[in-house]
């Protein structure tokens, strides 16, 4: 909870919906807002002013191709079966997770260490692996890293479409504490991402890894509020 | 269309009672053709607001994109109850142009934005900014008490909010020094605060 004068709060609310924020101290009170209900309210109330203020502004119908790009990135949701209910249901994504994991450390063991390695760590499996899948549940990127290594292996199993002026970052999130960027993603596959210390020190703490797709430079202190792609960091051996 | 401009700015109103209420919970549940009703009824109206935002109707496209692909996924955090439905449709789509705005948008070789490139936009002219904040005061019923704010105050503000300027762009554009425009921001700000308190 944060302890602000109501009309303090009130200016802060106001000057975050009629856009006289930089984004980045706009999210960090949306993140505010987000778990202080005065905050929440006094920004909702400012959304509707600011609402009614935008409704001057006069329609224009979008061209289908929006609509098309929209349907095309959430098209896997679309083929989603029914919920159906059963105890094989709950057993389901267990049992998907590990069947991903096993297919996954063969993906690993092909990629991963190359045949000559010149030294013993590059020879080793990989210590560190994610499975990261889309909102309907479908496996898009294999992340994998050495222990002690600092190069993140990619292999991507359906690459993002990336419009211009955006890029791809991918996220550690610790199971508790901020999340933070791990890097900037290339759609190529597979490819190699340099990371600023070694797997150990970077990940041991965490357990979930994200993808979003974010206009280019953005700030890795302002964590995205949504994620394209998500799923677990898992830790081998 | 819903969540026309209604009489009273400060009321809550029951958002319950919308039907973008309804398609929204229907989306937060994975309905499909839901979210595409959702999209038909909304986009004209989220997409002129990107338009005047961002000026190019390419970035505008993909702000638009962007907040229907964020709107899938974050139905479910919408709060029934808190603002309407349209209203928080129109903050993804505003912070999202606004974004884009400050990455990519706006490059420092663009320049500040001309007035006549939004020409282009289907061929017609998009209202001016201060024309915009004219239909906008009636609607919130403030006129008489915004008539106190004139000139660069009235000006900043409208072209803040219509065309999404930061205080250096809104310095540039009106060739005043910087520290003038936060004042005439913080003015106009406040005016329209205390006008709207003054409905309550």
């Amino acid at each position: 909870m944060i302890a602000l004068p109501e009309s303090r709060l009130d200016e802060l609310a106001a000057r975050c919906a009629l856009g006289l924020m930089t984004p980045r101290v706009r999210r960090r009170f949306l993140r505010i807002a987000a778990r202080d209900p005065a905050a929440f309210e006094a920004l909702a109330r400012w959304e509707e002013t600011a609402a009614r203020m935008a409704m001057a502004v006069p329609e224009i119908a979008p061209p289908a191709a929006v609509w098309r790009a929209i349907d095309a990135r959430l098209a896997p949701a679309a083929q989603a079966a029914p919920v159906r209910r059963g105890w094989l249901d709950w057993l389901r994504p267990a049992l998907g997770f590990a069947l991903v994991m096993v297919l996954a450390a063969g993906l690993v063991q092909m990629i991963g260490p190359r045949p000559m390695a010149p030294n013993l760590e590059q020879a080793l499996p990989a210590s560190y692996v994610g499975i990261l899948a889309d909102a309907s549940g479908r496996a898009r990127l294999l992340v994998s890293s050495q222990r002690h290594g600092r190069t993140l292996h990619l292999k991507w199993l359906s690459p993002p479409e990336v419009p211009p002026g955006m890029q791809v970052e991918l996220w550690a999130l610790p199971a508790e504490g901020d999340g933070f960027r791990l890097g900037i993603l290339p759609t190529s596959t597979p490819a190699e991402v340099a990371m600023a210390d070694t797997s150990e020190a970077l990940l041991s703490r965490v357990t979930r890894l994200a993808v979003a797709i974010r206009p280019a430079a953005s700030e890795a202190s302002a964590p995205p509020v949504t994620f394209d792609l998500t799923g677990h960091c898992a830790k081998l051996w | 269309m819903t969540g026309s401009i209604g009489p009273d700015s400060r009321r809550m109103p029951d958002p319950t009672l919308d039907p973008l209420a309804d398609l929204l919970a229907r989306t937060a549940l994975g309905d499909r053709a839901a979210f595409r009703m959702l999209y038909d009824t909304t986009a004209p109206r989220l997409f002129g607001i990107a338009v005047g935002l961002l000026r190019r109707r390419e970035l505008a496209e993909e702000a638009l994109q962007e907040s229907f692909v964020q709107i899938w996924h974050r139905a479910a955090s919408y709060r029934p109850g808190s603002a309407q439905p349209i209203s928080w449709l129109i903050a993804i789509v505003r912070n999202q142009a606004l974004d884009r705005l400050r990455y990519a948008g706006r490059r420092p070789e663009d320049g500040l934005p001309d007035e006549d490139e939004i020409a282009d936009v289907d061929g017609e002219s998009h209202p001016d900014p201060l024309a915009l904040l004219e239909q906008s005061v009636d609607a919130l019923q403030v006129r008489t008490c915004l008539d106190d704010l004139q000139g660069s105050p009235r000006q900043c503000l409208a072209l803040a909010f219509y065309r999404g300027l930061s205080h250096s762009e809104l310095a540039n554009h009106l060739d005043a020094p910087l520290g003038s425009v936060k004042v005439w921001l913080r003015r106009g700000l406040d005016r329209l605060r205390r006008c709207l308190e003054a409905l309550t």
